[in-house]
């Protein structure tokens, strides 16, 4: 009998890590606390820098679970380690012995009315990235109205000793590029304006996609 | 807007004030600028309201302009501030009530300090003992003087014999609310609602009967900014400050400010007069300029108290139209007449800006 290797999260992390740990001899046990498998990835439209689907990679990534179990809308209750195992007791009242836990819990994403100053939460139309993104996805939110002028506010909880995070959250500058490509495309008479202390395109690729926007050109890759 | 936002960040941040016995020390500016308020706040606590607020002569500066405008090192300024605790504890107080928002920010710094320093402290009180051979102890909570009548706002509109309403339409008077910096910018949890949507005068506001403006430049300094006044060449960067907030909430047609400053209703009132004798702009309708008041002065207006007692014949701006607006009667005669009923000088008309 193959051994089990409990996964906490099943974002794409934790899809990809139950993928190869199959393809290594154990049985790998996804763990996911929403209703569905895909975390963020998920929510997500379109992804930079290619401005692939979000939806695409996610079905490219269920689309071989042979041998990998799951559960959704499930928490951990307790985690108990013997003398050379596991044992996760879950909210389901299901418990499963492992030989190894994996955590992939990903990211929370930063809780932007922390921001007092930018008014998310008090201004109606203040959003966030992961807003516009649902936005991109399904084309509702009642914060947009077919907007005239739109600023992208960079480093937001980044950067940032007072919110408590010094460091660069590496994904924020290549988001806000992609997305203000974006918007201009849906809304082309509108002017786009990114507000940022430095440009930091981490990743192969991110710097193409700035610089073809700073040349007032959308990256030919983004799909319409 | 979303009101919910606003009042779940409200509830964030309150803090809190006692209901009676207070040491009260007074601004030193405000004595000039605008003497009648810290007399109005005493009258409405003592007579209005009932409360013990308890001051003594021998208080002084807090040191704050001094140590701002970088005159005097921090050491100085907190061995000022001991002194002053010195002054209620002997006088058998704990808690402290200041009138000058500079001096909130200073003893709320001062206080913060010397938890996270206590040898800082122990320095201060050292010193102390050696100056002038006086102890203290630290207060048990510190209010800035708008901070107690936000407390009372109610109590107040009980008592009110006008509201911030337009008296022929009925309608609320548009009111911005412009908070001092030193309130809470540096400590936000110090102040009522936080530093970017103070909860402070908006309380009053609302509790009087007006509808409080928000506006781009809300938060943005008055302009005095200590160094950008005090220093003459640099008063260029003062007027620009004014000029920035009044260009910001001129769209939205504010028919008054109110502040809890000493700087603020100084500068945002003389610089209109300023702003229009070099751009021949005003703010106001028909050329008078949006009045500002402190909130001393507001709380007296819808008390009933008389406007010219509550000093309102030095602003520079006319206060006239707005008291028409709401109905609060004066005579003109009286205007610049002394508490004896002898006339006072009668200032010269500026040029550009509408007087009455």
């Amino acid at each position: 009998m193959k051994e089990n290797v409990v996964i906490i999260g099943g974002g794409p992390s934790g899809i990809e890590a139950a993928r190869r740990i199959r393809n290594f001899g154990y049985t790998p046990i996804l763990i996911e606390k929403e209703l569905r498998l895909g975390g963020h990835l998920a929510q997500w439209d379109r992804l930079f820098p290619e401005g692939v689907y979000a939806k695409e990679v996610l079905q490219t990534l269920l689309s071989d679970m042979d041998g990998i179990k799951w559960f959704t809308d499930v928490q951990i209750l307790t985690i108990n380690r013997l003398k050379d195992t596991y044992v996760i007791k879950l909210t389901n009242g299901i418990s499963v012995q492992s030989k190894a836990v994996l955590i992939t819990t990903g990211f929370q994403l930063f809780q932007a009315e922390k921001k007092e100053e930018y008014g998310y939460g008090i201004y109606n139309h203040v959003i966030t990235n992961a807003d516009l993104e649902r936005y991109f996805q399904n084309r509702k939110d009642s914060r947009i109205d077919d907007p005239k002028v739109i600023g992208f506010v960079h480093c937001v909880g980044s950067r940032d000793e007072k919110a408590g995070n010094r460091q660069c959250s590496k994904v924020c500058c290549a988001t806000a590029v992609k997305q203000a490509c974006e918007i201009k495309q849906l809304y082309p008479d509108a002017t786009v304006y990114c507000f940022y202390m430095d440009l930091r395109m981490f990743g192969r690729r991110y710097e193409d996609m700035y610089l073809a926007v700073r040349q007032r050109r959308l990256p030919a890759n983004l799909p319409p | 807007m979303i009101f919910q936002g606003k009042q779940k960040i409200w509830s964030d941040y309150q803090k809190d004030i006692p209901d009676d016995h207070y040491f009260y020390v007074r601004s030193c500016i405000r004595q000039n600028f605008f003497p009648a308020s810290e007399q109005t706040f005493l009258d409405i606590v003592h007579n209005r309201l009932g409360k013990d607020f308890y001051e003594t002569p021998h208080h002084t500066t807090c040191g704050g302009i001094a140590y701002h405008g970088e005159a005097i090192p921090q050491e100085t300024v907190m061995t000022i501030i001991a002194r002053q605790f010195a002054l209620m504890t002997e006088s058998g107080y704990e808690n402290y009530v200041c009138s000058c928002i500079t001096s909130f920010g200073l003893y709320t710094e001062t206080m913060d300090d010397w938890r996270n320093f206590p040898e800082l402290e122990a320095k201060i009180r050292e010193d102390l003992w050696k100056a002038c051979r006086r102890e203290f102890k630290v207060p048990k909570y510190l209010a800035h003087a708008s901070d107690v009548i936000y407390k009372f706002r109610n109590e107040i509109a009980e008592r009110a014999k006008f509201r911030l309403v337009n008296k022929e339409t009925g309608e609320p008077l548009r009111v911005v609310e412009h908070i001092g910096c030193h309130y809470s910018k540096m400590f936000p949890s110090k102040g009522i609602g936080g530093a970017e949507y103070p909860y402070v005068l908006a309380g009053m506001i609302e509790s009087w009967g007006g509808e409080v403006i928000d506006y781009p430049e809300r938060r943005h300094c008055c302009g005095f900014g200590f160094r950008q006044y005090l220093v003459k060449a640099n008063r260029g960067y003062s007027i620009s400050n004014t000029y920035k907030k009044f260009e910001s909430m001129e769209p939205y047609k504010p028919d008054m400010i109110i502040t809890n400053c000493p700087g603020c209703p100084f500068f945002m009132d003389r610089w209109q007069y300023v702003i229009a004798e070099q751009t021949g702009k005003t703010y106001g309708e028909n050329g008078y300029g949006i009045p500002v008041f402190t909130y001393e002065e507001v709380a007296g207006l819808v008390l009933g108290y008389n406007p010219w007692d509550l000093g309102l014949q030095i602003h520079q701006v006319a206060v006239e139209p707005l008291l028409d607006k709401i109905g609060i009667p004066y005579d003109k005669a009286d205007k610049y007449k002394g508490k004896n009923g002898k006339l006072l000088r009668v200032p010269e008309y500026p040029m550009n800006i509408k007087c009455c």
